[in-house]
């Protein structure tokens, strides 16, 4: 491992250390397009409101509140 | 708790012993792992609690607990931040963020022992860390500062955790890819990219000089952005329909915030540079890049506020949503506010003051924080099929909670502001800038205070309901309308 001191600035090894910082940055957004592109190829994005009704479960349709204070006696 | 009426259950009764069966199977598979999450999560959130405590005071009051060099300001302060950062946030988000994944995929936690082995190496890469800090070998990097073999622990403890939510998703049942699922994976798979990427281009391949507080403040911010905030939406996202019975207002407006935060997020973090020794384009570009937040911060906004329209009495009998949604207001707040602390005119009057530390824990706490908390309500009682001890106790979590972070945050704002201006002022001499903070200090350390009660009460409920001390009611997994059939 190396050390923790900060190597002596060298303008050119700034450059090269903000272009390496941009490319991770443009992997992250490469990976947000890469997820878009899938969520679209397998049709995520049809019939797009029903989608909110994934939460629930048979047992737990839309319509039934699933949460409440424990017995205010104790 | 409101349960199915009767006639529904015997209507459906095949469908609905598959699902509740399926929904047990889920949640004892989770149980060990999101447990051991969970406990470690809040013994961090309160040794957390106790080094923030000494390092307020210590801001107006310097003698106190001065002798030890551990316990000094220049480590009791970072250890508090990486306490609650790593110990408390990131495993109750770990925690959450799994078993939401499970519920959403049907699909049961297959690795167990492999995630409660995570759980044992994030806790001992915190204890390294945290040893780390408090002995005098922190490096020195804002949210960073844990020794870099402590980091080595950390990462390779959310290896596993990686591996079951991709395996989960695989193994997901047929049908749509729910928005909190996004949030939840692509947090999953960012965060470990962006830690990883911090780690080698500060400690293990330094970068030279000025571009090591980029990295430093890309990976902060990043964190902040594509870590925490998509487990946080992602929660608020499942809880308040799972709750309210409700499907979330506009769907689609959910998505167009989670894809808006995934293509705008990762260019912020430089806005934190502003005045610094940077080209003045890579600044420009997060500051714009933040004013573009403005774009999913208001969808999620709108969306939770109209979901929640009509509903806002269940704010009286479930305590998931109070938290739930004092948080999610909290987070319409911070990022608002964050987004237009990037503008360089405001941001040359609050950088380097008071109302910068306010704003971290609107986001960490009010917002982050206090969504776990609502998540851990709802999600212990169906891991451990027993209900919380005291109605009581939860109301005074939320209420010490709740109202200390409010004290804290609109005293150090103004401390801050007023801060801000006296530094300004070239006429007046910098010790009349630090003791005109004095009294909204001061109003920090009685915040702070109530928090960690709040916190105390909550490990105690905890505790009560892990030790079984707490009635096993069934209720909580709505097992009472399968029986009342």
């Amino acid at each position: 491992m190396k050390s923790f001191t900060t190597p002596p600035p060298n303008g050119n090894h700034f450059v090269l250390m903000l272009a390496l910082i941009f490319l991770v940055l443009l992997g992250i957004l490469a990976s947000a397009l890469l997820m878009f592109w899938w969520a679209a190829s397998v049709g995520q994005f049809e019939n797009i409101e029903e989608g909110a009704l994934a939460v629930f479960d048979t047992d737990e349709p839309a319509g039934q509140t699933t949460d409440s204070f424990p017995d205010p006696r104790r | 708790m409101k349960t199915a009426s009767l006639p529904y259950v015997e209507h459906h009764r095949e469908s609905l012993e598959k699902g509740v069966h399926l929904r047990i199977e889920v949640d004892r598979a989770a149980r060990a792992p999101i447990t051991a999450f969970f406990v470690t999560a809040v013994f961090w959130l309160l040794f957390g609690s106790l080094l923030a405590l000494v390092a307020s005071i210590k801001l107006h009051t310097p003698g106190f607990l001065a002798d030890a060099a551990w316990l000094t300001f220049g480590r009791v302060r970072p250890a508090h931040l990486d306490s609650v950062i790593y110990g408390w946030c990131s495993a109750a988000g770990i925690g959450v963020g799994l078993w939401m994944t499970s519920r959403l995929c049907r699909a049961p936690i297959r690795h167990r022992r492999l995630l409660l082995g995570s759980a044992v190496l994030w806790n001992i890469g915190n204890a390294m860390g945290l040893v780390g800090v408090l002995g005098g070998w922190s490096t020195s990097v804002e949210w960073l500062e844990y020794p870099p073999l402590a980091a080595l622990v950390l990462t390779a403890a959310f290896v596993p955790v990686m591996i079951e939510a991709v395996s989960m998703v695989r193994r997901r049942q047929p049908g749509h890819v729910y928005v909190s699922q996004w949030y939840i994976l692509a947090a999953f798979f960012w965060f470990p990219w962006l830690y990883a990427t911090a780690q080698v281009l500060l400690f293990w391949q330094p970068a030279p000089g000025p571009a090591q507080p980029a990295v430093n403040w890309w990976y902060a911010h990043n964190t902040l952005g594509l870590w925490f905030t998509p487990i946080g939406l992602a929660s608020a996202y499942y809880f308040i329909p799972k709750v309210i019975g409700k499907p979330i207002h506009s769907y689609y407006l959910s998505m167009v915030g989670f894809w808006s935060l995934a293509f705008f997020y990762a260019w912020n973090g430089m806005h934190h540079l502003i005045g610094g020794p940077f080209p003045a384009w890579l600044i420009s570009v997060s500051v714009v890049a933040s004013l573009m937040m403005f774009v999913p911060v208001i969808t999620v906004a709108v969306n939770h506020h109209l979901t929640m329209r009509g509903n806002f009495d269940a704010l009286r009998w479930s305590p998931t949503l109070r938290f739930v949604v004092f948080a999610a207001m909290s987070y319409t707040v911070v990022s608002l506010q964050g987004s237009l602390t990037a503008i360089r005119s405001l941001n040359r009057l609050t950088h380097f003051t008071h109302y910068t530390v306010a704003h971290a824990h609107l986001g960490m706490y009010a917002f982050f924080t206090m969504m776990m908390f609502g998540a851990i309500y709802y999600i212990v009682p169906r891991l451990t099929g027993r209900e919380w001890p005291s109605a009581t106790a939860i109301k005074a979590h939320f209420w010490l909670c709740g109202l200390g972070v409010i004290l804290y945050w609109v005293g150090l704002s103004i401390g801050g502001f007023k801060q801000g201006l006296a530094l300004l002022d070239s006429d007046l001499p910098f010790m009349e800038t630090v003791k005109l903070t004095l009294p909204y200090l001061e109003l920090r350390s009685w915040a702070g205070t109530m928090m960690t009660l709040g916190h105390i009460v909550f490990a105690w409920s905890l505790w009560r309901v892990l030790a079984g001390r707490t009635p096993a009611t069934g209720k909580a997994t709505l097992l009472a309308s399968q029986s009342a059939a």
